[in-house]
Parts: C-alpha cells; sequence; structure tokens
C-alpha cells in the first residue's frame, strides 16, 4: 500500500503506509477517523493461516472505529476505548466460530486517540506506540510477547527479545479468548511530539536506537520519513533473502501542547532538589559570610578607613543582589512544585476515575457472562 | 478433498469412521472415539488400517494449525521422514482434506505401552529404580542418535513424548510439526519445545542463526527429563511459561540426594547452559550415563587413564 496522508484535525499531522514486505499476503491493516471523542488511529497486526490473518486485523480495525465512535457522551474515553477493543475481540472469535477457515485467527492491535486535552494510548499485542520528544523516546507501549516477558524479568536483554526467534510468540492477542486485558494509558503531549504506530514488522527489523534516530529526524518532511522508514526495512529485509515480515506503520506530529500537563519526571525532580540544595547552601554561606563580616574585629581607624567602608558598602550590597536572586529562583521553585503537584492531583484524580470505570466494565462483563451462561434468563421481545 | 478427482478423506452417511487414503492403503478411525491423547497441536485417535486391522495412532492436526501453510509443510516434512528404528514410532503418512485446506491427519503405528513417567511410578520407591530409568534413557538416546545423525533434531523430548511398550521397549514420539514457526505470529502455543525442558538457546535464539540449535538442545531436554523421573518433579517448572524460561535460563540444575552422586554429575553435564560445555553427541551421554551406572575406578585406574 501506498504512503497515506491522514485526514487529521489542524492540531496534527499525520502519515501511514503498509507494505506487504517478504509475505505472500499482507495481515497488517490500519484505519483512522475523526470521532466525537477526538482523531482515532489504530494499526492492527493479523495472525492464522489463509485468510485469517487479515480478517482478523481488518475486523480489529473496523471494530474499533465504529466502537469508538458509538461511544456513549458521558463515558470516559479510556472506557469508550476498552470497550471498542473488546467488542473487535469478540467479533473475531465470532467470525471464526461462523466459518472453520477463520479458526484460530486473532489480531494484535494500537489504538491512539487524541484529543486537545490529552492522548489516550491502547494495545494489546506486540504491535507499538511510540511518543517522542525532540530525538528522544518520551514513552512506549510494553509488548505482550514471551520474549518481552523475560526482558521484563531482565533475563534477556530487549535487543536479545528482537533478536530471537520466538520473538514472535505473543501472549495477549484479540481473538483468542472472551476477556481480553487491554493496557491502556493517557499521555500528555508537547507541540512537536510524535507518536508512532506499527506493528513488529517495524519495530523487529531495526533496532531501537536505529528507529528512534529516524523517526525522531527532522530533516525530512514528516510524510518523507515514514516512507523512509518503510523503504529502508523492506530494502533491509529484501537485502536480507526476503521473506521478512509486512510492514505497517501510522507516524503522527502534534501542533500545540496538550491542555493536560506532563507529570514531572525523575529526572527533573532530581534536578530540581539538587538546584534547590544550591540555593540553600548558598543563603546559608550568605549569612554565615554577613554574621562573620560583624564579628570580625574592627581594624584600627588609622589604618585607610574609607576604603574599608567602600568594600564594607560593596560587599553588602553584592550580598543583597544574591539574596534578591535567591528568593526570585526559591519563588520560581515554589511556583514550579505547586503546579506540580497540581498536575499529580489531577493524575491521581484521573487514576480514580478509571478504576472506577474499570470495576464498572468487569461488573458488566460478568452479567454479559452469567446471562451467556444462562440464556434461559434473556428477556423475552 | 479431492487430488485428481479422487477423494482422500471420506465419510459414509451413517457411518461414525473416517476413511483417510495414505500412501496406497485405506485407514479409518472413529472421531467420536475418547482420543488416546490431545495436545497443542492436535488430538490423537486410535485407528485401524482397513486391510487387517492393524492399530494405528492418528493424530488430527488443529483446525487453527492446519491452516497455516508452514505448519502443512512441516506435517508433509514429518510424514516423509522415512525413519525405521527399534526406539522410534513408525510413522506411515500423511493425509490432507485438500492440497492446501481443511483437516490435516498423520498416522503412525500404534504403541501399546504407557507414557514414561507412569511406566516409572510403578517402580518409583523400588531397589532398581535408577537402573530401570537408567535403561530406558539410554534407548532415548539411542533414538536420538539415529536421528541426529540424519540431520533432524527433535526439540521437544519430554516425557510425554517418551513411551514405554509392555516388553520394556522405549520408543521415541512426535518428531514434531510445531517445531517451525517459519516467523508468522502465534499465541503461546507457537512456543518451538515446552519450557519445563527448553535449552536456553531455544528462546535465545537469534533469527541470524548465531545460537544454533544442535544434537546438545535435544540432550539438555532428555537431562532434565532424566532429573525429572529420578526425582519425581520437573527441576524448572514455575505457574508461568516466563518464570519457569527465567529458571531454565539463570539456575542450573539443583543437586538432588535422590540420584547418585556420579550421575548427577552426568546430568549437571548434559544441562549445562552453554552449549558447548554439554555433551554433544547422544552417544558421548549414554557412555557416560553407563560408565555412572558402573562401580567406581581404583585410584591406579583412574591413574593410567591419565597418563594414557
Amino acid at each position: 500500500m501506498d504512503l497515506v496522508q491522514i485526514k487529521t484535525p489542524t492540531y496534527l499531522t499525520g502519515y501511514a503506509e503498509s507494505r506487504i514486505g517478504g509475505r505472500s499476503e499482507n495481515q497488517d491493516s490500519y484505519g483512522y477517523c475523526q470521532t466525537p471523542f477526538g482523531f482515532l488511529v489504530t494499526v492492527c497486526d493479523g495472525m492464522g493461516g489463509g485468510p485469517g490473518g487479515k480478517t482478523a486485523s481488518t475486523i480489529a480495525v473496523r471494530e474499533i472505529i465504529q466502537g469508538v465512535c458509538e461511544g456513549k457522551e458521558e463515558e470516559e474515553p479510556t472506557n469508550i476505548i476498552i470497550k471498542a477493543v473488546r467488542r473487535a475481540n469478540m467479533a473475531i472469535i465470532s467470525a471464526g466460530a461462523e466459518n472453520p477457515a477463520l479458526k484460530g485467527m486473532g489480531s494484535t492491535c494500537t489504538v491512539l486517540l487524541i484529543t486537545e486535552e490529552c492522548a489516550y494510548i491502547a494495545h494489546v499485542g506486540d504491535s507499538r506506540v511510540y511518543q517522542f520528544r525532540g530525538h528522544a523516546k518520551v514513552f512506549r507501549t510494553f509488548d505482550h510477547s514471551m520474549v518481552f516477558g523475560l526482558v521484563k524479568q531482565k533475563v534477556i536483554t530487549e535487543e536479545q527479545a528482537r533478536l530471537s526467534e520466538q520473538s514472535n510468540i505473543i501472549t495477549r492477542a484479540l481473538g483468542i479468548k472472551p476477556d481480553v486485558e487491554v493496557d491502556i494509558t493517557i499521555r500528555p503531549y508537547l507541540a512537536g511530539d510524535r507518536f508512532l504506530l506499527c506493528t513488529d514488522g517495524i519495530h523487529g527489523a531495526v533496532p531501537e536506537e536505529e528507529l528512534i534516530k529516524t523517526a525522531t529526524s527532522r530533516k525530512h518532511a514528516l510524510g518523507a520519513l515514514a516512507d523512509e522508514i518503510a523503504t529502508t526495512i523492506d530494502g533491509k529485509g529484501r537485502a536480507e533473502g526476503g521473506g521478512h515480515d509486512n510492514l505497517t506503520l501510522a507516524l503522527l506530529e502534534t501542533k500545540i501542547n496538550s491542555k493536560q500537563k506532563d507529570k514531572m519526571g525523575k529526572t527533573v525532580k532530581i534536578l530540581l532538589a539538587v538546584l534547590s540544595a544550591v540555593c540553600l547552601l548558598s543563603i546559608v554561606g550568605n549569612i554565615l559570610q554577613c554574621t562573620s563580616g560583624k564579628n570580625t574585629p574592627q581594624a584600627p581607624a588609622e589604618q585607610a578607613p574609607a576604603v574599608q567602608d567602600s568594600m564594607l558598602k560593596e560587599t553588602c550590597a553584592s550580598l543583597k543582589d544574591s539574596l534578591d536572586k535567591n528568593l526570585l529562583t526559591i519563588s520560581h521553585l515554589n511556583d514550579s512544585i505547586s503546579n506540580q503537584a497540581d498536575s499529580i492531583k489531577l493524575y491521581k484524580e484521573n487514576c480514580g476515575k478509571l478504576k472506577k470505570e474499570n470495576e464498572k466494565l468487569q461488573e458488566e462483563v460478568e452479567k454479559a457472562k452469567q446471562t451467556a451462561s444462562n440464556p434461559s434468563s434473556k428477556p423475552k421481545r | 478433498m479431492a487430488k485428481n478427482n479422487f477423494q482422500t478423506v471420506y465419510q459414509r452417511p451413517d457411518d461414525p469412521y473416517i476413511y483417510l487414503w495414505v500412501i496406497g492403503e485405506w485407514y479409518c478411525y472413529d472421531p467420536s472415539s475418547k482420543p488416546l491423547g490431545s495436545g497443542a497441536m492436535g488430538t490423537v485417535f486410535m485407528g485401524y488400517r482397513c486391510k487387517d486391522g492393524a492399530l494405528m495412532a492418528i493424530k488430527r492436526v488443529k483446525d487453527s494449525f492446519a491452516n497455516n501453510p508452514l505448519i502443512r509443510e512441516r506435517a508433509r516434512q514429518e510424514a516423509s521422514l522415512a525413519f525405521r528404528h527399534p526406539n522410534l514410532v513408525e510413522m506411515i503418512g500423511y493425509c490432507e482434506y485438500a492440497p492446501d485446506s481443511g483437516p490435516i491427519f498423520m498416522v503412525s503405528k500404534f504403541v501399546a505401552g504407557k507414557d514414561i513417567d507412569k511406566y516409572v511410578a510403578e517402580f518409583i520407591n523400588g531397589p532398581d529404580r535408577v537402573e530401570k530409568i537408567c535403561s530406558a534413557m539410554c534407548q532415548v538416546l539411542d533414538a536420538l542418535e539415529y536421528v541426529h545423525s540424519r540431520g533432524v533434531i527433535h526439540r521437544d523430548i519430554k516425557p510425554s513424548n517418551i513411551m514405554v511398550e509392555e516388553d520394556s521397549n522405549v520408543r521415541l514420539m512426535d518428531l514434531g510439526i510445531a517445531r517451525m514457526n517459519g516467523g508468522n505470529k502465534f499465541s503461546a502455543y507457537g512456543f518451538i519445545g515446552t519450557p519445563q525442558y527448553a535449552a536456553p538457546e531455544q528462546v535465545l535464539r537469534e533469527k541470524t542463526g548465531i545460537v544454533q540449535i544442535n544434537a546438545s538442545t535435544d540432550l539438555y531436554a532428555l537431562g532434565i527429563t532424566f532429573y525429572e523421573l529420578l526425582t519425581g518433579h520437573n527441576p524448572f517448572d514455575c505457574d508461568t511459561e516466563i518464570d519457569t524460561l527465567t529458571r531454565q535460563i539463570r539456575e542450573p540444575l539443583p543437586i538432588s540426594d535422590q540420584i547418585p552422586k556420579r550421575l548427577m554429575n552426568v546430568l549437571l553435564k548434559a544441562t549445562e547452559k552453554e552449549q558447548s560445555k554439554r555433551y554433544q553427541k547422544a552417544a558421548d551421554f549414554k557412555a557416560a550415563v553407563e560408565e555412572a551406572m558402573m562401580p567406581p575406578k581404583s585410584f591406579w585406574q583412574r591413574v593410567k587413564e591419565w597418563f594414557a
């Protein structure tokens, strides 16, 4: 499939591309849509032989988009996304049950719902979502795969996991069992941040540093960059003898800062603590210097008193300046800390809401299970 | 269904049997009968050769895997292995509904016996427990020597793939159709091997092929199987596959006082994490087991051997 410019709202720009690689069919699918809750992009990677793989990823894309579009206004976007992914899961299972040729099919999924408020990222399986800022990765989903389980346990490195022959064994997928666990997270963003959604045909083909370097390059336009990533990986696969995986990616760039602010990072916290400590030490030092200056026995009046006076005045003036500066820094720090506290509070509130919604969803699932196991209890129409 | 207008898989109305045409002969099985066994890849039924009623084992590969062209190819390969060895299950052939779709069946001779762990459970507290287990393992090593010499690595050695016949003859089963995943995405069933017996290289093996699967991979798995039969438990088994593999990669085989010291040393060498430190041939492993079961050498014998 050729490079496609995604029709995005004004606060975004994006491109997507999907290629067959060295396989006989392309089992990857992607889709995008302006929904009532924000702009939605999804990339899915199908599994299963015959027509199964492509069918599963196509169903996943369709159902996720429809699920989000049909979400209720009063619901949280996180819940809407989770429900949409679960709807896709059930749709794949039903399709597999109806047609023996499709039995065993499944799909991974990545979902990005981006609003002016923040970005919602969900995934199941080993397709990934990256968030880049400048030339660095600030967020990445964690693969639901066997080898990444070993990475989590620090048994093998990410590079070993990427190169492992068993890297294609996933521990979670749509279409396998009725209750699928969906990982979802909320990310604030800044203008110029890039989001990359990709299948393992992209992230499994090159070391992560190389992918980050290419995806964060500012030398080319975004569309050219998306095409360059696909072309480079496709070319590499061919050079290595073909037979390489399908490759699909969607690359988006934000044009505004999200309303939700970034949670303070660990590095920032450490930096602030160090700066505060330096300021405090400087203040204490200045005070000590002042008091020691007062206690120093006065030099005999006959030894150039005028020079002494002027020196004392200069020292006092510089101390005053230094104190003023320090006070200013402290007030800035105070502001920053209170901002961060607000942000943390907001985050905690969001967490609380998410928890409640999750509990509700679980109850709904249990009810649905009960209804399924006891069909006689279904209301008659 | 049709190969040159000929039905290879056939079911008559009102007849419970499914008939399979394999290498010029008809075989049949009753899909509603109780399966002999069921694994990740498929279900095994008792079957018959139509002309004389000889017992057969017929494996119907799960439809979800049968939809994978790479697995179909591997099944064809396995069925074509013309291996004849007293310690291997004899493969008859392969049958498919249609060349590239529908169910696939693998027909092999029926082994009248039991899994080796059930066989061992009968004499677990007997005085000749170690000798009997060693004898059975040596037969598996003979089978492995034969298979390896023909360039095939089993990759899924475990107790449930070793059968003991009534006359104590041991047969290695299931040369495996799941040993090649061909880069396609799989759910957890796609793991090549069984985590409880998998050598580290079965996870660490790279697509680029720097770390290789070879005979020592099977010998590692047999070392773990050997240990399990002697102690009654798998040394690395955990609640999750990931935890099991973590232990498999990180931890050495725990020393057990249920295993004679010299035999324990043999198992420790067979289950070294580094492939190069293990036995490289099944025959070497077998010789070491036999040596460990002999009376210990005298000091002068050892000195003589050292100088030789």
